[in-house]
């Protein structure tokens, strides 16, 4: 060892110690993009909270005194009015709070369902880990985009089949990335060491592994979020996701997304449209910052 | 090698098994039948409809009377909706157009995503790097149902360059003809893959140009492009092939959208059509179409993703 290292490890002994998250928050601070992207969440957090002081109209207000359908956007309607007369900046308002909720509730649905499944897979004797990632595999293939349609036809469009159909797909992902933590993780000393005092199974998964394991889940549901949204947009705006009157961004998009209202009244998909793609933009732009703030040397790779 | 394609082949047998299984019975505990909007159907009518599509049968002997057809005849039953017409016939009559479109989005987003992502590579922490990064952000977050209303308001309603929506077939205005119609359809349906593939060829690359097997062939005075085409380009873009299976599943999904809104007469739109009306078979036999699609494109990217990359180990 020559001399230099030898200092340089002793300077490092006096430098106070950073712990693994406040030094990923400090890499997280000089990513610009994902800062950007942590302010248009928080912005668009915060309209959905505050929906009912915000908005100037309820969300299903129509005014039948005067016929006001497909206003263009004035200062009386900054995002004009739809084809029931109904506000659109009240309704774009309103939807952030369902497509919100949606992305965030669906989440975790999957991330519950993806964690025990891939930790109980991970910890399993490897005739079961296989025969468990076996079955992911199948149902990998399947293009549950499809099943979550039929899903909603067979039990009815109602707003909780949503988070079911979406999450029941969602959590494979999130299974493999925690098994492949957990085979990772099992072999270390500590975990030697809680089986050698007789710790249970079941808290030594949930004690000792899923805490270890964390960092890259988070990760992948920051991303995940975003991805879950513009399912739930896909279903709404083909009519089978949230339904009228209440509105998501994608179920306000339906109406306008038809010719002829693209044609004669933008101003219908537009909002909506930008509403949603501006939030996904920032938390795709926010997930990406974190994932090579946690591992920088993860960064650049999908 | 063999083994692994063996292996794979089955794999995909039973995962097209537990769609059909899955699918049909999901679909089957739809409250009503196919029949059931129409309510001042005399009841010896719908019972005779029920005896012709062997409603009346047990699930179970319906199921297997589904297979079998399927199995050994590849005959997916009639429509219960247009009637006189076979689902088969349905799909034989939609299911080109999507494929067009389909493929042809998947290879333009192959050599646009390769294309950008190299140039991103190319010109790391430069203005085209930035440029394409965030549109790499931005191609994944711009739903579909709002990236084709931009490119009609732009090049149809704006500039007027280009038809708002529909669909001619080659027949009738022969292939040139067609491109019109194809331009929106691609270019939206490929944007988000353009995106992703961008990304992907970037990581690719960027991990390949640090290796010393290219700075031999520079030490050793090879030409740049030599280095870029020869020695870079192979490594990053095996990655993108491994790609091209889940893209195009995401881009048969797309299509449903972009279908839908510039009314354009493929399997995405008579996809959606089926579901609000019921008709079991149709939407059966769509469903089971786009998985048998993407199963089979899955297997081929395996296959070929072995080929090209020497260090896969097939176990």
């Amino acid at each position: 060892m020559s001399k230099k290292m030898t200092r340089t490890m002793i300077d490092t002994e006096e430098i106070k110690g950073v712990s693994l998250w406040a030094d990923a928050f400090r890499r997280l601070l000089k990513n610009k993009l994902a800062v950007f992207g942590a302010i248009i969440i928080i912005f668009f957090t915060l309209v959905a909270i505050f929906a009912d002081l915000i908005a100037p109209y309820p969300y299903d207000y129509i005014n039948f005194e005067s016929n006001e359908q497909f206003a263009k956007p004035s200062s009386k309607y900054p995002f004009g009015t739809d084809e029931q007369g109904r506000d659109m900046f009240s309704r774009v308002i309103y939807g952030s709070r369902i497509s919100l909720s949606v992305g965030i509730v669906t989440a975790l649905v999957a991330l519950i369902i993806g964690v025990t499944y891939g930790a109980i897979s991970g910890f399993a004797p490897s005739k079961v880990d296989e025969l468990m990632m076996r079955i992911v595999d199948i149902l990998y293939g399947i293009p549950y985009m499809f099943f979550v349609i039929l899903l909603m036809v067979a039990f009815g469009r109602k707003d909780y089949m949503l988070f079911i159909g979406i999450g029941a797909v969602s959590w494979m992902t999130i299974a493999r990335i925690t098994r492949g933590q957990i085979l990772t993780l099992r072999n270390n000393e500590y975990i030697e060491a809680a089986k050698s005092i007789g710790v249970s199974k079941g808290r030594l998964i949930f004690r000792h592994l899923i805490p270890n394991a964390i960092g890259p889940i988070i990760v992948y549901l920051t991303l995940t979020i975003p991805s879950i949204m513009l399912q739930e947009a896909f279903l709404s705006f083909l009519g089978l996701g949230i339904q009228p009157p209440k509105a998501s961004w994608g179920s306000l998009a339906t109406f306008g997304g038809t010719l002829g209202a693209i044609q004669n009244y933008p101003h219908l998909i537009i909002f909506p449209g930008l509403a949603l793609a501006l939030t996904l933009f920032g938390m795709n732009a926010f997930g990406e910052g974190l994932r090579d703030a946690l591992d920088p040397s993860l960064k650049n790779r999908i | 090698m063999l083994k692994f394609i063996v292996r794979r082949f089955f794999s995909s047998i039973i995962t097209i098994f537990v769609i059909i299984t899955v699918a049909y019975f999901l679909i089957r505990a739809v409250p009503g039948d196919p029949f059931s909007s129409e309510k001042n159907m005399p009841k010896e009518i719908r019972e005779n409809l029920n005896r012709k599509f062997h409603l009346d049968q047990p699930l179970y002997k319906q199921y297997f009377m589904y297979l079998n057809n399927l199995v050994f005849h590849f005959d997916f039953g009639p429509s219960f909706r247009s009637r006189g017409f076979s689902v088969n016939d349905l799909i034989k009559q939609y299911f080109p157009v999507s494929l067009l479109i389909g493929s042809l989005a998947m290879i333009i987003a192959v050599i646009l995503g390769v294309s950008f992502g190299m140039i991103s590579a190319l010109n790391q922490n430069k203005f085209g790097d930035y440029f394409f990064m965030s549109y790499a952000i931005l191609g994944i977050s711009v739903p579909m149902f709002v990236i084709v209303p931009i490119f009609l308001l732009i090049f149809s309603i704006g500039l007027k360059i280009l038809p708002v929506g529909g669909w001619k077939r080659a027949s009738d205005v022969g292939i040139i003809g067609m491109i019109p119609y194809l331009i929106i359809p691609i270019f939206s349906l490929s944007l988000p893959y353009t995106a992703y593939i961008t990304r992907m060829t970037k990581a690719g690359m960027m991990d390949i140009i640090r290796k010393d097997f290219v700075t031999t062939a520079r030490a050793k005075g090879l030409k740049n492009s030599t280095i870029l085409f020869r020695h870079i380009m192979k490594g990053s873009i095996i990655p993108v092939v491994s790609y091209v299976g889940p893209a195009f599943a995401g881009i048969v999904t797309g299509s449903v959208v972009v279908e839908q809104i510039l009314g354009i007469p493929g399997m995405g739109r008579v996809f959606v059509q089926a579901a609000f009306n019921r008709d079991y078979s149709l939407v059966m036999g769509d469903v089971i179409t786009y998985s048998l699609l993407i199963i089979v494109m899955n297997f081929v990217v395996d296959i070929l993703y072995g080929f090209l990359d020497p260090r896969v180990k097939y176990s």
